[in-house]
């Protein structure tokens, strides 16, 4: 490598130079995001990996505990309960998300549908709502007996619990906001991904006979894979790290039922103080985000298919 | 052509260097307390967003016009915000010089030394001796003060007079039997569902440890040594409002302290224990409600009484601590207590000001008289541990369906050892 390195140099040496330059206007060119990039995203990881091994907390003398932090969150019952509650959350809006948006892309890319245009932005019009605005709406949407739901429905006969008070309901209304505010933003992404599958391999199924099932599941499946790996990854990452919709509906309450592990890396830090103790939570958050989106990638990597 | 360049450099490196400095002296000017010819501005974090912002609004720029020389520059900001922004920025030196908080959450700050200790004050300042004793009580952490109190609100319970005359219930309950019956009475389900008590638990005034208090239980001791959560009056209490929440549907389950407040406007709930700041929005959404002492408990008569206190900033300059004081002082003195009492409902921080002066409002007068059996929550240094991390979750457990005596011991032992 070095001897042709060096071959290439004394042969075109205005080569070197002119790859010089161009990797530098490169640089020069990246250099606003990588700022942005250093600042905002390497930098904190870095600190926060730092404090991780310390019992910083605002204030007093930080200390070296090495992997003290880490120690005690394997004793923590706050740590497994909350995990626990994560994956639950993970667990439903992510598998139930994804199906409900391919579901809906299908439905929705079909040529000739009345209305197909104002159903396309109706469902993706959550996506463009903040998630603290949506949750509020279904705080009071759920509020007992003066909520929009609670007592418009109960004016019908029909009574609804108070999701957001009970122990084991406040996490299914939180998770149905979540599948809500995500599904659109989903179902955008497979709709352009159908798009990009030719009308030819349809076509030829149909003419050897394929039943619409088989060419959904011989054709669009497969060619719609790529697609469908992104969607998940990014759709397991938002749910793994689900807060805003939890801060505002439920604080994690009612007794922590809903309280998941970003909920607890915020209560760890700006409530008890504990920032040292908190980043190193958050570490072991990235970590299984980061184990879980790479066996999503060798799961999705060997069924892509290319016709 | 070398000495040229170098000199070329060495005047980029002074113009970087100057500008540098310029940056650095600008900043600090920025940063330190404007106090330029005698003038002082002083910040002033609190989270009076309620019915009562715009009476301590009036009143800081009725000092900022008295006084010439002081500045109040004041942020109100809704209280989670607050609490969580409090910290980092006294921690970065970005603080506010003299923050408002509840007398609850004292102790976690003076814990870290973020406060400057008013003994003093107390000492010199000549008005601190009609301050009321449990107001000033609140705001001692282990014998020093750390805050002068802001107000003073015992809570009461507040009654729908339209509701209890459709239920043929002449009056506000007087004691525990009486409260029971008339909170089974006055719910009803069906298609509007009606609730006796709007009781909160979570994100609230508190208002379950009244129950436990006047069952002869509580929290902890009153040294806050000991955990009393799992003694049997305080089980007594949980077990016997639980039960009504849940087999009589008097209220809802968990519910925050918001909700609590929609409901009793809403008139979907005929009572509520809540303090003075309620009765403007009450009043305002044409509530027909009277307020009534907490009725008397098995083993006590008792209430609780919520303080606001404002602390100064412990890297305050001393002409800073003296603005400060200057301001408490006039917060306190008995025009103004007059003045807020009678706009907000709130008691007079004073106990020099008669029921006379306090006329225009006579509600004042009734959350004044509460006052003498009213006592504070206090749990010290580990307040969010003891409070928001074990006894609420303990008590939302049990209104979801957990048995009570378990739960309340497992929360009693969790407690004892945050207590050590």
């Amino acid at each position: 490598m070095a001897t042709r390195t060096l071959k290439s140099r004394l042969w075109y040496p205005w080569a070197t130079k002119q790859r010089r330059r161009r990797t530098r206007v490169a640089y020069l060119f990246m250099a606003p995001s990588l700022i942005v990039l250093g600042v905002f995203m390497f930098y904190p990881l870095v600190r926060a990996g730092w404090l991780s091994l310390t019992n910083y907390s605002f204030f007093g003398a930080s200390r070296f505990i090495g992997l003290s932090n880490y120690g005690h969150l394997v004793h923590d019952p706050q740590f497994w309960r909350d995990l626990v509650n994560t994956l639950y959350y993970a667990g439903v809006v992510t598998p139930v998300s994804v199906a409900l948006a391919l579901g809906l892309a299908l439905l929705l890319n079909r040529k000739g549908l009345p209305g197909r245009g104002l159903f396309r932005a109706a469902i993706f019009l959550p996506a463009v709502v903040s998630f603290a605005v949506s949750a509020i709406v279904f705080r009071f949407m759920f509020t007992p007996s003066i909520g929009f739901l609670t007592y418009w429905l109960g004016q019908i006969g029909i009574h609804v619990p108070d999701w957001l008070d009970s122990v084991s309901l406040a996490m299914p209304a939180v998770i149905l906001v979540g599948i809500w505010k995500n599904v659109g933003f989903y179902m955008v992404i497979f709709i352009a991904g159908l798009q990009t599958i030719p009308k030819e391999l349809y076509e030829a199924a149909s003419i050897d006979g394929a039943t619409r099932w088989r060419r959904f599941s011989n054709v669009t499946v497969p060619l719609l894979s790529n697609t469908t790996m992104f969607v998940t990854v990014i759709a397991l990452i938002a749910s793994l790290q689900a807060f805003d919709q939890i801060y505002v509906m439920t604080q994690g309450g009612p007794a922590f039922s809903t309280e998941t592990l970003v909920m607890l890396i915020y209560r760890q830090g700006f409530t008890n103080f504990q920032m040292g103790y908190a980043s190193a939570i958050a570490y072991v958050l990235m970590a299984i985000v980061l184990m879980l989106s790479l066996l999503q990638l060798k799961f999705f990597s060997k069924r892509v298919v290319r016709y | 052509m070398k000495r040229s360049k170098h000199k070329a450099l060495r005047a980029t490196a002074a113009l970087i260097a100057g500008a540098a400095g310029a940056a650095m002296v600008g900043g600090l000017a920025s940063a330190s307390p404007k106090a330029s010819g005698g003038h002082i501005t002083l910040t002033y974090w609190n989270g009076f967003t309620g019915p009562d912002g715009p009476t301590v609004k009036a009143l800081v720029n009725e000092f900022n016009k008295t006084h010439p020389n002081i500045t109040i520059d004041m942020s109100i900001m809704p209280w989670d915000t607050f609490y969580t922004k409090l910290l980092p920025a006294l921690a970065s030196g970005s603080g506010p010089d003299i923050e408002a908080m509840d007398t609850q959450q004292l102790p976690q700050y003076a814990e870290k030394h973020v406060f400057l200790p008013l003994n003093s004050y107390y000492q010199h300042s000549p008005d601190t001796h009609a301050l009321a004793k449990g107001a000033v009580a609140a705001t001692r952490v282990n014998g020093t003060q750390y805050g002068v109190p802001v107000n003073y609100a015992p809570l009461m319970m507040y009654w729908n007079k339209t509701l209890f005359a459709k239920a043929h219930i002449a009056g506000p309950p007087k004691n525990w039997s009486q409260w029971m019956s008339d909170a089974v009475k006055l719910s009803h389900g069906g298609k509007s569902p009606q609730y006796g008590i709007a009781l909160a638990d979570n994100n609230t005034i508190p208002v379950w440890p009244i129950l436990l208090w006047e069952n002869g239980g509580g929290i902890v001791n009153s040294s806050i040594t000991k955990s009393v959560l799992a003694s049997p009056q305080s089980i007594s209490a949980v077990e016997q409002w639980s039960k009504l929440i849940i087999k009589d549907g008097i209220a809802p389950k968990n519910i925050t302290g918001a909700d609590a407040d929609s409901l009793f406007q809403a008139q979907k709930a005929a009572m509520e224990v809540n303090g003075p700041w309620a009765t403007t929005g009450y009043t305002q959404a044409k509530v027909n409600y009277g307020l009534a002492p907490v009725p008397a408990g098995p083993k006590r008569t008792l209430t609780l009484t919520d303080v606001t206190a404002m602390s100064i900033n412990a890297k305050d300059s001393a002409a800073k601590v003296k603005a400060a004081e200057t301001f408490f002082n006039f917060w306190n003195a008995k025009a103004t207590q007059i003045d807020y009492a009678v706009h907000t409902g709130f008691v007079p921080t004073r106990t020099d000001v008669t029921a006379a002066e306090l006329k225009k409002n006579p509600q004042v007068a009734l959350f004044e008289q509460a006052g003498h059996n009213a006592v504070p929550y206090q749990l010290g240094a580990n307040f969010t541990n003891i409070d928001t991390n074990t006894w609420t979750p303990a008590i939302e457990k049990i209104l979801d369906g957990a048995p009570v005596k378990s739960t309340l011991e497992s929360a009693s032992q969790q407690i004892q050892s945050y207590l050590g």
